[in-house]
């Protein structure tokens, strides 16, 4: 890019943590990069450097993007930057970066310290409920007979209907089995944040910011939500991880 | 749909990875984090479609046709999902309600099928996917 670019590289943030942090040593970043971090004060922004930014975005990039602040938030409060923000090399990341917001910086470290962060997918098993709604819903089970053996172009019209009374069911399901999750979560959450879905089989999808000390409780009272409501529901549990979905405004 | 199994196999009910799969990154991170002043933001064009793919609209004319069609092969997942014996607890209260003839045949269906059949069953299932994607190109002309 500038004439700097040939002599320093341009440089990948990941996010911001308390200068007192430490990263864990030998942290592979993006394209094979060591990761580094500079403070100022009492801020610290974790990096590595990049040759080819125009390649940036590839899935291994977002992948090694979430390893990073993963694995640096398994034991310090972290600041995720979105995904994809790369300063020209020569950057000064402490005057430049962090010195004008330190002090916003500081306050958001504080605001999630001694927490984590898990996402939570919690869906219908699709053909156990798929079952449950032909047993309770006649013309459903009729339908089913209709198009038992067609083409979907043979019986098109009755498929939609078919459709139209699955994903309605399911809909009309959806929310009660939804918040009986989030208030059994929420008992052991510091704070939730209910993710936006659009699939019929989605009952909820959250993140939950988790005191460290509370983080088995949480997790065992995801276990004892899967098991009760196996099979007609199943769980996944992401993390923990860094608090994407907890950044502070700044 | 495969999840199942892999709780199982862990001895949990819930489905844990070990580590992020793109999918999860792209749902959890995209368009999540602080965004400072001076930066370059480099375009994504492929994570944004896997995004859009992944909120697709939920009463479209897809997802009414698809629901149909995962209802159609119940009989055939059933086989695999519940043994003997739960499906003859489901038949006898299926019966008893009087209401679930549609459901009570593919039942039977499934129950009085020889193991020769399997073969041929496993081979439909696997062609149900292609037969649809053709079908449905067909009918957009």
């Amino acid at each position: 890019m500038s004439d700097q670019a040939t002599v320093s590289p341009n440089l990948y943030l990941y996010g911001i943590i308390s200068s007192e942090a430490a990263v864990p040593q030998n942290l592979e970043g993006l394209q094979g990069q060591r990761v580094r971090t500079t403070s100022h004060g009492p801020v610290a922004v974790v990096f590595s450097e990049m040759d080819e930014v125009e390649a940036l975005g590839t899935p291994e990039d977002l992948l090694a993007h979430t390893r990073v602040l993963d694995a640096v938030g398994a034991s310090e409060p972290v600041l995720p930057l979105v995904f994809g923000t790369v300063v020209a090399g020569g950057t000064a990341l402490d005057e430049d970066i962090l010195q004008p917001r330190a002090a916003g910086y500081a306050a958001g470290l504080e605001s999630i310290r001694g927490c984590t962060q898990y996402s939570l997918v919690v869906r219908f098993d699709r053909d156990v409920l798929l079952r449950e709604i032909v047993e309770e819903n006649a013309e459903a089970a009729d339908l089913r007979g209709v198009i038992a053996g067609t083409s979907e172009d043979e019986t098109r019209m009755q498929r939609m209907r078919l459709g139209e009374i699955v994903v309605h069911a399911l809909e009309t399901k959806q929310p009660a089995e939804s918040a009986a999750v989030v208030s059994r979560i929420e008992e052991f959450a510091h704070e939730i944040s209910i993710r936006e879905t659009g699939q019929p089989e989605d009952v909820v999808e959250l993140a939950a910011l988790v005191q460290r000390e509370q983080m088995e409780s949480f997790e065992r009272v995801v276990e004892e939500l899967a098991e009760q409501l196996h099979p007609r529901i199943t769980f996944r549990l992401i993390g923990p991880q860094a608090p994407y979905d907890f950044v502070p405004e700044v | 749909m495969s999840t199942q199994s892999m709780e199982r196999s862990r001895g949990s009910y819930v489905d844990r990875p070990s580590s992020s799969s793109l999918a999860d990154v792209v749902e959890i991170i995209l368009d999540k984090g602080l965004v400072i002043d001076i930066y370059v933001r480099v375009s994504l064009v492929g994570i944004e479609i896997l995004t859009i793919d992944a909120r697709i609209v939920i009463a479209s004319v897809d997802t009414y046709l698809r629901f149909a069609e995962a209802t159609n092969r119940l009989d055939l997942t059933q086989q695999g999902g519940r043994d003997l014996p739960e499906l003859m607890d489901g038949m006898a209260q299926g019966g008893a309600k009087g209401k679930t003839q549609g459901a009570l045949e593919g039942v039977k269906e499934a129950i009085t099928s020889d193991d020769e059949d399997e073969d041929s069953q496993e081979s439909e299932k696997e062609d149900a996917p292609q037969r649809r994607r053709t079908s449905r190109q067909g009918s957009k002309s």
